[in-house]
């Protein structure tokens, strides 16, 4: 006599989420160390060590990793800043780029004039 | 972007040291433990001082290079080095005095914890010291017109990593 294999398989997923419902509701049972072994009295700060390195190895990743995104936004917004060699000059409020009193006639200045003599 | 991946990487190993040496300091009820020597702090308050001056001096040599100023880039470089191997032979003096006291990788979980993360500090302080003397030998020979901007920034990138680390493990080794 055989069972479908879907079946089986939902009383198989069924029986692995009761047996996580079921350490979720025993934190005494979940709360089992792997590598706390005969530790001894003296050795009772032993949990707070790996509470605070488990935080420490949970949380690191995303620091680095985030410290290196940072890092790397930095250069690339560096890299996007256009350097003082290579910047076109600033136009003032006329919209002129270059200081007026002092610039040569060009062929601009040349059509003002031959416009005003007409 | 190749040596920021490793430098995540290597956070990453830290990380691993730091959190076995968190899981042994805060399971024993004392630090240093009984019959074990306490660890020096003002001569490697020192030391320290010393190493950040290392990583101002890389610092400044990168600024000199961006400048276009060779001397300059000589001058810090050399001094970036200089402070590295004051480190490390300091480090060494320290180390002795220790073994002397019966410290040993193998003599305690203090001696294990202390070497490991210390140890592996210095060995990364030590590669980026060779790392650094190749290019100022390269600098000085002017075999190259000037080290590739690549070389040197990651360098610098490196040795900035291993000079901001130790003050941490500083802090968490001596002063804790």
């Amino acid at each position: 006599m055989g069972t479908r294999p879907g079946a089986r398989f939902a009383v198989y997923e069924a029986g692995r989420g009761g047996l996580a419902a079921g350490l979720a509701l025993l934190p005494a049972a979940a709360d089992a160390c792997a590598v706390c072994v005969e530790w001894g009295r003296e050795w009772q700060g032993l949990n707070p060590g790996f509470y605070w390195s488990a935080v420490l190895l949970t949380v690191l990743p995303f620091v680095l990793v985030a410290a290196a995104g940072v890092w790397l936004h930095r250069l690339v917004s560096m890299a996007d800043q256009p350097s003082a060699s290579t910047r076109p000059p600033r136009a003032d409020s006329r919209g002129l780029t270059g200081p007026a009193p002092d610039r040569p006639p060009g062929p601009t200045a040349v059509t003002d004039a031959r416009r005003k003599s007409r | 972007v190749g040596v920021l991946v490793f430098l995540v990487a290597e956070g990453m190993l830290f990380g691993g040291f730091v959190a076995a040496f968190l899981v042994f300091r805060l399971g024993s009820p004392a630090w240093p433990p009984p019959g074990e020597p306490r660890l020096p702090v003002g001569l490697t308050a020192l030391n320290t001082a010393v190493l950040l001056l290392s990583g101002l001096a890389a610092r400044w040599a990168i600024a000199a290079h961006e400048r276009g100023d060779r001397a300059g880039l000589r001058r810090w470089l050399g001094r970036a080095v200089l402070g590295g191997a004051t480190f490390l032979g300091i480090q060494g003096f320290e180390w002795a005095r220790l073994v002397r006291f019966g410290v040993t990788a193998s003599s305690s979980v203090y001696g294990a914890s202390f070497y490991a993360l210390i140890g592996a500090h210095a060995a990364h302080v030590a590669a980026a010291l060779v790392w650094l003397a190749v290019l100022l030998g390269q600098v000085r020979l002017g075999r190259t017109d000037r080290p590739g901007a690549g070389a040197l920034g990651a360098a610098a990138l490196y040795w900035g990593f291993v000079v901001l680390l130790w003050p941490l493990l500083w802090g968490l080794v001596y002063l804790w």
